[in-house]
Formats: C-alpha cells, structure tokens, sequence
C-alpha cells in the first residue's frame, strides 16, 4: 500500500467551507446595509490583510514550535493554548447559536433550542471523535454539495437578476471599512487549522492562503448576486441567500431552498465540528494525559460557555470580539514561538 | 503437536477408532498387500472403496505381485509404482483426522510408523449452478459451490497464471474448516497478506459454516453501520477482485466467497457493467446511488416534511398526507416504522420458509394485510407508499440490505422526532461514519474520497475498455493516508 502523509492542501476544502459557512448563514448581526460593492472591496481587504498576515506568521513560526505548543508541555504553552481555547471555544459557541437561530428562523415548527444545540454538538462530537483525517475526507463530500448548492442558486435566481439593481456608493471607503470592522475578519479556524498535527511548512501557508482567498470570492460572488437580484433590500435581510433560495426556482422546481438548507446545516455542522476539534485540541494541551478522556466533555463544556457568552453580547459584537480574540491568539503562538526559538 | 503414528497397525487402528469414537460411518478393513497386513481406513459416503479398489488394490493383487517388507512396500507405494498417491504420507494422528474427513482413504501398514493416502473421494455435493443472488444479463452462469475445492477450481480455471496463489489454513476449534486465501502474488502488497492470514490465524472461533463467521476478525473494531468486506456467490466476480488486486477468502462448505479489502463503490458495480455499453453502465451505476439515498432518506424526509415543513408540499398532496394523518390512529413516523416493521416481518417469513409457501406469505402480506390495513384506517397510502419504494429501491442495492435498514429506520425516528434538524445531523454521522472507515487500510470511500483518477473510470461512472484497459489498477495504486499521531 502507498501510506503518505496527508498534504496540508487536502485540508483546502474543510478551510473553505468552514470559512464560507457565513456566506450563506449569516451570524444575525444588525443588517450592515452596505452595497455589495462595498462588500467586494470590504472581502478582498480582508482577504489580502490576512493571506499577508498568515505568510507573515508561517514564516516566522517554526514546526517544531508548533509541535511544542500542542504538547503543553511549558507554562507559556499552556497559557497560549488556554488563550487558543477560549478563542475557539467562543467561536464555537458563536457558531452554535447562529447554527441554532437560523435553523429556528428557517423552520416554521419550533423545536427546542436545546435539543437542536445537543443534536448539534453531538453530531460534531462524534466527527471530533472520530479524527481530523475523517473531518478531511467528510468536508470533501460536503465541499461538492456546498458548491453543486450554489451553482444551483446561481442557476435558479438567475431568472430574477437585473443588472440595474446594482448600486454604487460615493461614499464606498467608509462603507468597506464600516463593513470590515463589524465583520469576523479575523475566523478562529485558522487558530485550529495550525493546531493539526501536520507539518505546516510544507504548503500550510498556501492552503490556508487559498481557502481565504477562496472563501472571500465566495463571499463577494455571494454578494453580488444577492443584490443583482433583491436589489437594496439584499443588504437589509437578515438572511439573504435564505431569501434567494426561496425565491429562486427552475422550471416547476420552486421549493430549492429545502435542498439549500439541508447543506447549509451540514455546513454548520462541519464548521462546529472543526471548531470544537480545535478546542479539544487546545484543551488536550493543557491537560495532564491521565485526563485524556476529559478534553471532548472539556472542550463542550467550553463551546456552552462560549454559545451562553455569546447570546448575552450585543448583536454584532461577537463577530469582532472573536476576531480579536483569535487575532491575539495568533500574536500569542507568535510570541510563543519567537520565545522557544531564542531559548533553544 | 499431535501424537505420532507408532510400527503398529493395530495400535494405530485403535487410537484412530478412539479418536472419532467408534463412529458409525468410520470403515476399517484389514488387508494382506503384497504379503504386508495392512488396514484401509476411510469414512462411508465421503470414499469409494471402489474407487480404491480400482486404483490401488486391483493391481496389487495381480498374480504375480512380488512379496515385500513393510518398509519396502511403504517405499514402493511411495516412490516406485504408478499409483496415484498422495505426494505427502501421515505422520501423526492429526494428518489421518485431516486427511480421512477431507474424504481420501489412509491405509496403514503393519511395522510402518506413516500411512499412505489416496484419493478415492466420492462424496455428494451441489453441482455447479448459476448463482441465486447476483443474476447477470451476460457473463459466466457459473456460481460458486459448497466444496471449497471445486471453488478453488472455479477460481483457477478463470485465472490461469502462475501468479495466483491459493493458501489453505484450517480454522473452527471444534470443526477444523479448511479455508482458503486466494491472491495475485505481484498485486497484493505483502503486507496486506501477511495481516490477513494473521488475522485469520489467530481467529478463536469454534466453528466456521460461512466466510461471515470470519469478517468480524477481519474488520476493525470500530462501530460502523457498514462492512468493510464483501461477498460474492460469482467465480467471474471473485476472479475480476483477484485480478485487481484483493484477497479472496473461501470457506469449506459455504458458496460465498469473501472480498478483502472491499470499498463503498464496489457495491454499486456487477460484472454486467463490463460488458455493457459504458455510458449505459454509468447510467446504471448513477441510478443505483440515487436507489442508495432514496432507500435510506425517502422516509425519513418525508416523515420530517410531512411532520414539521409541510409547507414544502404541493397542496394537492399536502391535502391528501393531512386527510390520511387525520384518519389514522398513529403519529406518521410511528406509521413510518410501523410499515418498516412489518416489512422486515414480511420478508423475513418469505426467506426462511420454502419457495412457494414463501410467495405466497409475501401476497398474503402486500395484497391483504397491507391493503386491510390502508382500509382500515391503520395506515395512511403516502406512508405505503413511501415505505414501497424504499423497500423497492433497497432490493437495488442487495449487499447494502443490512446498512440501508437500519439507518432507514434511523432516519424515520430522527426526522420523526427532531425534524430537518435530525435528518441533517444524522446525514452528517453518516458521512463521517463512511468517511472515517478503512478497509484495510484503504479509506473505504476509495477513489471518491480522496478523489482519485478512478473516481471517473470505475468509481462513480465507469469509463469504456479503451481507456481502462490504457493502465492498469490494482489495489495499492489506490492512496492510503495517514495521519501520523492524531
């Protein structure tokens, strides 16, 4: 048999869908109501602000203190994972409650919040439980349905796009940074994207750099149709790509938006199983081996904390407030890093 | 290590007598051989003696026939006459267990501590015939037996190369089945081998009547709802796996020939693809996928739509789901499992009683009970009919018959209980489950995750022969990922 390691570019599709999940489920902030000209610029800000960010911190951060840092086994370790953790865990715990909100805002039916929290996290912890390798191979399969579902929206809301309802803002500066400010700039999946146990150097930068790159055209595309079809009121929805795929339809097929809903929930649910992964790995970390069996419960314990965090925030505050979090996580390994090298 | 046959044949007749207990069906007869007091010994319906008469003591007792030693006689038998004998004597009590009920005849000679062997097997067996379970349009009409060397020669009478090799080992404490591991000695990594015939070896398992017996041994402990072995009933089918580069394993006494390592794909395909058009056979392939997921979704889907979304009906069939709830005394989803239910009832009567008595349960069952039933008011049509063809597109895909009913069912209770939420969590256990699984160290998903060249050739859709035919596939060509220490 041919055994290889696993290249770090298998991992493209799982930083892509999880980085593109807000595309279509947006975390229920107030609507920006930025054009999606603005949203084009406010992406490839973005997108260019922090590919150039994370060659800076693969340049800088070695493998092997990389490797240190997942061991635990240093007190500047445990304090950079602990920060990585609630990082993580705060951004699961985002992702819960948007996966829990936009599953009650689609369904007519109530059900519990609870019970759709625990089937969530459940099924992510069977996928946390059962390996990154097989979180790899899973968001392949999602990766297809996620882009076969938006070719489909494309395809379906086509019929309805008028290029004049495109807009243009002379005031598009403040709008981009408006927008890039309130976003989630900064997503925590990168933090869990370096806790995998895969030598980064080799090609780590380029995936995460393409998954971003990737993730923020999606975005913009996503964006853009949205418009060309809802016009003005596209920036005023809560959910806009939900509203496409109600609308859209082809030929007698006007119901496409269960389809879309079904892989948009696998979608949450691969996100929340990454980003749970990325809490247990953190959490593993800092705890002592013969605790092993604890980093799962640990690590949802967390997510809940994070997910009750999380609803008690403002609206639109817990995007930016995991942006910071994981972007001094990064500052942390940085300096993590930058410490084992001069001492070693 | 088994006793040693002594000098003696009357001490070796009775330790042999001791050793199957004075059985009925056990022959001895003591013999004078060319002035040698010998004993034949074989069991009664597995060996002729008049095969044995024809071969060896016919011609012995020419007139004529020269007086010898026993050990001369042992070594004239063995190496000097033109009777067919075993290459290998019997040195010790086990050989003559294993050689008497493999249905050849041992002969013991006074003074000689090793016993001759001949074949004179006559025993009754179920012919070649075509297979019950994997028809094909074209193809061979050749179906795996219940003897595992006729199997044996099925298989190599289909692959005559020098590179096959067949590996016989016995396993079942109580039953001593012989087994078989049959391979292409340049296609199959070593490695693999040697991990499946260790895995065979040390099988505690205290007896064996189907290759099954042996797949949890074989499989990773890790809970799946799939297999990661296959079976196949076809000589053809099992030769094609050979041929590609995978281990077949053949039981003594059971026609189903087990195929390691064995991925999602394979349950898609039958030999007729091969020799179809190919955009026929990808077509045929696409449908069988569909079968797959309607067959484990359909239900539950609609349980859950019917239950939570109803909205996503058209009106004229949400009428008529709402007039069919109303008139029934059962939730929809306890409908669903209900009719799932009695399905299983239904074809388990069917299989296990004889033929005609069998088909006629499955009428009595589909036509009165099930149309009794809608009358009634028990059942409501759309969940009939949703459970009909669920059942129908399950017969699509047999091997995948276990998987498919229980996640089914699965799916009823998720959708039933939890809505669109349950169906998509429970969609996603699934693709993890199968994403997760290895077959022998090939992800079971081969070549459609990770994505390889054959996803496209024979994966998914099949390619025609020229382009398959251009290079060739074998097993090990397929990646096998690893994840260091994760």
């Amino acid at each position: 048999m041919k055994y290889k390691n696993l290249p770090s570019a298998r991992l493209f599709p799982l930083l892509f869908v999880c980085l593109s999940a807000e595309a279509v489920v947006k975390p229920f902030t107030l609507p920006d109501r930025a054009p999606a000209q603005a949203a084009v610029w406010s992406e490839l800000l973005c997108a260019a602000a922090v590919c150039t960010a994370l060659i800076f911190f693969f340049h800088r951060v070695s493998d092997s203190s990389l490797r240190l840092l997942r061991t635990g086994r240093l007190k500047q370790a445990k304090a950079v994972l602990a920060w990585i953790a609630v990082s993580a865990s705060f951004a699961g715990g985002a992702c819960l409650v948007t996966a829990e909100r936009f599953y009650r805002y689609v369904s007519d039916e109530p059900t519990l919040s609870l019970i759709t929290a625990a089937l969530i996290l459940l099924a992510a912890t069977y996928a946390v439980s059962r390996g990154v390798l097989t979180m790899t191979r899973a968001a392949g399969a999602v990766c297809v349905l996620f882009l076969m579902g938006a070719v489909l929206l494309a395809a379906s809301s086509l019929s309805s796009a008028r290029l004049e309802n495109l807009m243009f803002s002379d005031d598009i500066l403040r709008k981009t940074l408006r927008r890039t400010a309130f976003g989630n700039w900064l997503p925590a999946e990168l933090l869990c994207f370096i806790l995998i146990k895969i030598p980064l150097k080799q090609g780590g930068s380029k995936c995460a750099c393409r998954a971003v790159a990737a993730s923020a055209a999606f975005f913009a595309v996503s964006a853009v149709l949205a418009e060309l079809v809802l016009g003005e009121q596209a920036g005023a929805l809560m959910q806009p790509m939900h509203t496409l795929a109600r609308l859209g339809g082809l030929s007698v097929f006007k119901r496409f938006d269960a389809l879309h809903v079904g892989i948009w929930l696998l979608v949450l649910l691969l996100r929340q199983a990454f980003l749970l992964y990325g809490t247990r790995t953190a959490v593993r970390g800092l705890l002592p081996d013969r605790w092993a069996s604890f980093c799962i419960p640990g690590a949802i314990a967390l997510t809940l904390a994070g997910a009750f965090a999380c609803s008690a925030l403002p609206q639109g505050s817990a995007g930016v407030l995991s942006s910071f979090a994981t972007l001094s996580a990064f500052g942390a390994v940085l300096l993590f890093s930058s410490c084992t090298e001069v001492g070693s | 290590m088994s006793e040693r046959l002594s000098a003696s044949m009357l001490e070796n007749k009775i330790r042999i007598k001791e050793l199957f207990g004075d059985s009925a069906d056990f022959y001895t007869k003591d013999v004078t051989i060319c002035g040698c007091r010998c004993c034949i010994c074989m069991f009664e319906g597995l060996s002729s003696i008049e095969r044995l008469w024809i071969m060896m003591l016919d011609i012995l007792s020419q007139p004529g026939t020269q007086t010898r030693e026993p050990a001369e006689l042992f070594d004239y038998l063995m190496r000097r006459t033109a009777i067919p004998l075993e290459s290998r004597s019997c040195l010790c009590l086990d050989d003559v267990r294993a050689q008497l009920t493999a249905g050849t005849s041992v002969i013991l000679i006074d003074g000689v501590d090793q016993a001759v062997v001949l074949s004179t097997q006559s025993m009754q067996f179920r012919s070649v015939s075509e297979p019950s379970g994997e028809g094909n349009v074209r193809g061979s009409r050749e179906g795996f037996t219940d003897l595992l060397r006729i199997n044996l020669s099925l298989v190599r009478r289909l692959v005559r190369t020098g590179e096959l090799v067949t590996e016989i080992m016995t396993v079942g404490g109580r039953t001593k089945t012989e087994l078989a591991m049959l391979y292409h000695r340049s296609l199959v990594p070593r490695e693999l081998a040697d991990s499946i015939r260790k895995k065979l070896r040390t099988a505690k398992l205290p007896f064996v009547f189907d290759t099954g017996y042996l797949a949890p041994f074989l499989q990773s402990n890790r809970f799946s709802f799939f297999q990661s072995v296959g079976y196949t009933e076809r000589s053809d089918t099992a030769a094609a796996k050979i041929c590609e580069g995978k281990i077949v394993i053949l039981v003594n006494g059971s026609p189903f020939a087990m195929i390691v390592p064995y991925f999602f794909t394979e349950n898609f395909a039958s030999m007729d693809d091969y020799s179809e058009k190919a955009y026929f056979a990808s077509l045929v392939r696409l449908i069988k996928y569909a079968a797959f997921f309607l067959a484990v979704l359909l239900q539950g889907v609609f349980v859950s739509i019917a239950t939570f979304t109803p909205e996503l009906l058209p009106e004229e069939m949400l009428y008529k789901v709402a007039a069919g709830e109303q008139a029934t005394p059962l939730p929809l989803f306890m409908e669903a499992l209900l009719v799932t239910f009695l399905l299983e009832i239904v074809r388990e009567a069917g299989l296990r009683l004889p033929r005609p008595i069998g088909h006629s349960v499955s009428l009595v069952a589909a036509l009165i009970v099930g149309d009794a039933a809608v009358n009634a008011g028990l059942l409501s049509t759309p969940v009939v009919i949703a459970a009909a063809l669920s059942a129908i597109c399950t017969f699509v895909v047999p091997s995948l018959y276990e998987p498919i009913t229980v996640l089914r069912s699965l799916f009823v209770l998720a959708g039933g209980i939890f809505g669109p939420i349950g169906i998509a969590a429970l969609l996603f256990v699934m693709v993890v489950n199968l994403c997760g699984m290895d077959s022998f160290g090939v992800p079971y998903l081969s070549p459609i995750e990770p994505p390889d060249r054959m996803m496209w050739d024979d994966g998914i859709l099949r390619a025609n022969w020229r382009k398959l035919a251009k290079e060739d596939f074998a097993v090990s060509d397929l990646p096998c990922e690893t994840w260091g220490d994760d």
